[in-house]
């Protein structure tokens, strides 16, 4: 009988994951050093000696600040090598493909139970290896940090190896996840201690992950303020910016926003800013009402949004398109999915509904609103990803709304009860 | 290896009921298990049983009946 050939997913699965390997770990580490490091303006403090922990088994966390962070966070600790924990999608994309296997990088499913990542990074870890993760994960949306996942401080109690970190100032002002152009202006990294096996030990899940979030804290653009850091956004510092800041701040209106060169605009109001080579926000005049920061015009749609999903009857509901991960090959061109149908989606307080089709046939399913934190975003903020009983799927909204269905069921999930809370108010002041 | 599993599930701190867990119960959704927990319990079989369950089966687990069947399929 001839043999069933395996999917990608099932060859993925079946991969044991061993330690890097060193030559082609550092081989690449010093590729991108070379790549970014004068680019990028980027610069290293200490504030340990790396030398206690060279050779032996330990854990790099960060605060993942653009898909760039690889290249700031590794060469930081050479000649270590690292196995990285990468989003599971990634591995299906063509230019990445061959290096993520080559370098046994650890496929993760982003905010949804995973076993497979986990037993892969204890491996690595009893074999003497190194792990780099970033637990928020995902790269930051507004400039500064999500929540570290659900379960983050336990894993790193369960390793019980020193966690070391670096924390990235400007990374996301180099690489901004309305708009994957590099503009390259200055990065500074700093290398700490955050645990040690002791701390660890004596310290509970709960607060090894407070702790993660607090000292993973930080804000691009309340960074800049004082850095004063200029970007090279080649005249298009807000490109695409409508699609992370999609409400008015001036006259409320959802989804009324347009943005081109330096400029984000009002389509109701006229409402206008500008953001110079700082990331400074500049009103146009004294009528429009612009928030100090885009990070802080942010939070406050969230604000906006937490208090109408809390509203009696609450829907989210719009056309979207489906797309899945290809069973053979790879995905070509830059392509995050395949598409593979088109229906409705809608958000209440059960969960998301998916009504419509898949390869032509009909196809609908739901996911309850506390197994659903958040979505993945693949590379910018045009469409988000979640797994449907561990598919892959990916929506591509209708309106240029991505932001606002993700921040949506994050508040629907927490109002819910969901597990994955967002930071204690004033904790991170 | 049903009742084993139970037993594996309480020992863990479980607060349901023995009764209350059955083959369509979920690891996830009604116990609120993390992905670590999920390998305990695994690591936890493979030690008793010095059988290895294979890496490409753990995302097919959600319930206890998965569980149960990929262990007795050892």
């Amino acid at each position: 009988m001839a043999k069933e050939k395996l999917t990608e997913q099932q060859k993925l699965e079946k991969r044991k994951i061993h330690r890097t390997p060193t030559f082609l770990f550092r081989f690449m580490s010093r590729l991108s050093k070379f790549l970014y490091y004068k680019k990028c303006g980027v610069s290293y403090t200490y504030n340990i000696d790396l030398k206690p922990f060279r050779g032996k088994p330990y854990v790099v966390v960060s605060n993942h600040a653009s898909r760039l962070d690889h290249a700031f966070t590794a060469p930081a600790f050479y000649p270590d090598t690292f196995n990285f924990v990468v989003g599971y999608n990634e591995f299906f994309r063509s230019h990445l493909a061959f290096l993520m296997r080559a370098l046994q990088v650890i496929p993760k499913k982003n905010f949804v139970p995973y076993p497979y990542a986990v037993k892969q990074i204890t491996r690595v870890i009893k074999q003497g290896g190194r792990i780099i993760i970033m637990p928020e994960g995902m790269s930051s949306i507004s400039g500064a940090n999500q929540p570290c996942a659900v379960g983050s401080g336990q894993l790193f109690k369960f390793l019980g190896v020193p966690v070391l970190y670096t924390k990235i100032s400007g990374g996301y002002l180099t690489s901004t996840k309305y708009c994957l152009d590099e503009r390259p202006g200055r990065v500074d990294v700093v290398v700490d201690q955050l645990f040690t096996p002791e701390q660890l030990k004596t310290m509970t899940a709960d607060e090894i992950q407070a702790e993660l979030d607090r000292k993973l804290w930080h804000d691009d653009y309340e960074w800049n303020k004082t850095a004063r850091a200029r970007y090279d956004g080649h005249g298009e510092l807000a490109k695409n910016l409508h699609q992370l800041l999609f409400r008015c701040p001036k006259c409320g209106g959802m989804l009324c926003m347009e943005s081109a060169g330096n400029t984000i605009r009002c389509k109701v109001c006229g409402n206008e800013a500008t953001l110079n080579e700082y990331y400074d926000l500049i009103p146009k005049d004294k009528t429009c009402v612009i928030p100090d920061t885009p990070r802080v015009w942010f939070d406050e749609q969230r604000a906006q949004i937490r208090n109408m999903v809390a509203e009696d009857g609450f829907l989210l509901a719009e056309h979207v398109k489906i797309g899945m991960l290809p069973k053979y090959g790879y995905l070509k061109h830059g392509a995050t999915s395949e598409i593979v149908g088109e229906g409705t989606l809608v958000l209440d307080r059960e969960g998301i509904h998916y009504d419509g089709t898949k390869n032509g046939a009909p196809f609908s399913f739901s996911i309850g609103i506390l197994q659903l934190p958040t979505y993945g975003m693949c590379t910018d903020v045009s469409r988000f990803y979640t797994f449907y009983q561990g598919d892959f799927i990916e929506f591509y909204p209708e309106r240029e709304s991505a932001e606002l269905w993700m921040m949506a069921t994050e508040e629907m999930h927490r109002l819910c009860g969901g597990a994955w809370k967002d930071f204690p108010e004033k904790a991170l002041v | 290896m049903f009742e084993r599993i139970r037993d594996t599930i309480l020992e863990r701190g479980c607060t349901l009921p023995r009764e209350e867990i059955t083959p369509q119960t979920d690891f996830y959704v009604d116990l609120g298990w993390t992905s670590l927990d999920m390998v305990g319990c695994i690591t936890d079989f493979e030690d008793e049983t010095g059988k290895e369950i294979p890496d490409e089966t753990l995302s097919g687990i959600s319930t206890v009946g998965d569980l149960s069947r990929v262990l007795e399929s050892l």
